[in-house]
């Protein structure tokens, strides 16, 4: 699939530890829960902020 | 499933940073807010401004879900032993389509991974018999990502 070619060529991410990956027969594998530190978030998140938010 | 009813990076001068850190957001053209008020200058955020910002940056940065989909990962969260914030990223974390976002299948989160129909694992699929649903959750080892782009390579 050209889509999925395409976004396996781009180099602005890579694949977490977290998760287990074969492009060759296309599947992937959740290996464990992340923690907010090991999520590659490009930007800074608040999950704190977001508890709060509805907890109020 | 809903419709994402948003321009796709809106979030992006919205929230004032490029949040998928793509090279094609719109936000490194224009560093302002949307709209015609946009680049009026930003009073100073309440703590529920902060609050807001931070949960609509979170619920935007994972594409397709709907307030009441994201709400219930709160509920959810806070009825897990432990830190609530670290369950609701661990929630949405193993989202079926942040997998796919995250194993490099999609080049983006508003994009579904094509799959096959009849996969050869079929003894790993999950319970339900609805495999393809977005925001069905994992469980890390048990259930295989199973996706898979119809013949990659060829």
């Amino acid at each position: 699939m050209p889509l999925v070619l395409e976004a396996n060529a781009l180099a602005e991410r890579d694949v977490p530890d977290y998760i287990d990956v074969d492009h060759a027969k296309g599947t992937a594998k959740l290996t464990r829960v992340p923690g907010l530190s090991e999520v590659p978030y490009p930007t800074h998140m608040e999950p704190n902020l977001v508890i709060e938010f509805y907890s109020r | 499933m809903t419709k994402r009813a948003q321009a796709k990076y809106k979030i992006d001068r919205r929230m004032g940073e490029n949040i998928w850190g793509r090279p094609r957001s719109p936000f490194n053209k224009r560093e302002y807010g949307p709209g015609q008020h946009g680049q009026r200058r930003k009073g100073k955020a309440t703590d529920f401004g902060t609050q807001l910002k931070a949960k609509q940056k979170v619920k935007g940065y994972y594409g397709n879900i709907s307030e009441r989909q994201f709400h219930s990962y709160y509920v959810e969260a806070r009825r897990l032993k432990g830190d609530s914030s670290a369950h609701l990223i661990g929630l949405l974390e193993r989202r079926l389509d942040a997998l796919i976002y995250r194993a490099k299948f999609v080049p983006t989160v508003f994009r579904r991974a094509p799959v096959r129909q009849s996969r050869p694992h079929q003894g790993q699929r999950p319970a339900g018999q609805h495999p393809l649903l977005s925001g069905q959750g994992r469980r890390p080892c048990r259930d295989q990502g199973i996706l898979a782009s119809n013949a990659v390579g060829a």
